[in-house]
């Protein structure tokens, strides 16, 4: 990378998604942190736009408890971090004005939640497919969902 | 045909003096499994896109600044991005104009 392509303050009006349809884009996949935060906001706005989006949650890094006391990167069971980016997009379309909404945009933002995937980095399957295969059903009794 | 993007967002080295963050050891453990991820999906064609937002920026590091690049850089958490991109105001890059593409 040559620095001297850094353009501070210079960039004028160009949105994350104006970057994006630039270059083409149509499917993006998100890692990093923080799992309730930065994650959630642009995935959920990544499908709000259109994009196809996928989470890799065994790469996300999240908080160990509300208190945001430590993060954490749950390698070995990316369903909690799942459960706590999926957490934070239900507040998301309850709550749309916080996060810069408008109040009538709840069910959009719910759509778009809806159209998210959660995937492995390991195999790219499902989750909840990896889920499933990992915990047999119970005779008589439904496996559990998320 | 579909167009693939990467994005990696907010992995940063966390200030010595901030015992929430992962540890040591947890981070460099972290960010090899991320270089992972990203280095297969280049051999696939897809870029990875390193997205720095604001409010960690201004806990971390400078904000929006080429040191910020460096220090990435000497940490080696971006052995595999492709290209930077740097929003100062908030959480969320789609709906918040970008300070600096690198």
């Amino acid at each position: 990378m040559d620095g001297s392509r850094f353009m501070d303050g210079h960039f004028g009006e160009v949105t994350l998604h104006d970057h994006l349809q630039s270059q083409g884009i149509d499917h993006v996949s998100i890692m990093g942190g923080m799992a309730g935060f930065c994650i959630t906001q642009n995935s959920v706005a990544a499908s709000v736009h259109g994009y196809q989006t996928t989470i890799y949650p065994d790469l996300v890094v999240g908080w160990t408890n509300q208190k945001f006391e430590k993060a954490v990167w749950r390698e070995s069971s990316p369903r909690q971090t799942e459960a706590e980016i999926k957490t934070a997009m239900t507040a998301m379309w309850m709550n749309p004005t916080e996060y810069g909404y408008l109040a009538h945009e709840g069910p959009k933002l719910l759509a778009a939640q809806r159209r998210i995937e959660f995937r492995h980095s390991g195999d790219d399957a499902p989750l909840s497919t990896r889920h499933a295969l990992a915990v047999p059903k119970t005779a008589g009794r439904a496996a559990p969902t998320t | 045909m579909s167009k693939q993007l990467n994005m990696v967002i907010d992995v940063q080295v966390p200030p010595d003096n901030d015992t929430r963050g992962l540890s040591e050891v947890e981070h460099e453990k972290y960010v090899a499994a991320l270089n992972s991820r990203v280095s297969s999906l280049r051999d696939q064609g897809v870029s990875t896109l390193w997205v720095a937002m604001g409010d960690s920026q201004q806990v971390y590091s400078p904000p929006h600044s080429p040191e910020l690049i460096d220090r990435l850089r000497f940490t080696g958490n971006d052995t595999a991005a492709d290209e930077y991109i740097f929003e100062k105001r908030g959480m969320n890059g789609f709906t918040h104009t970008v300070d600096a593409v690198s």
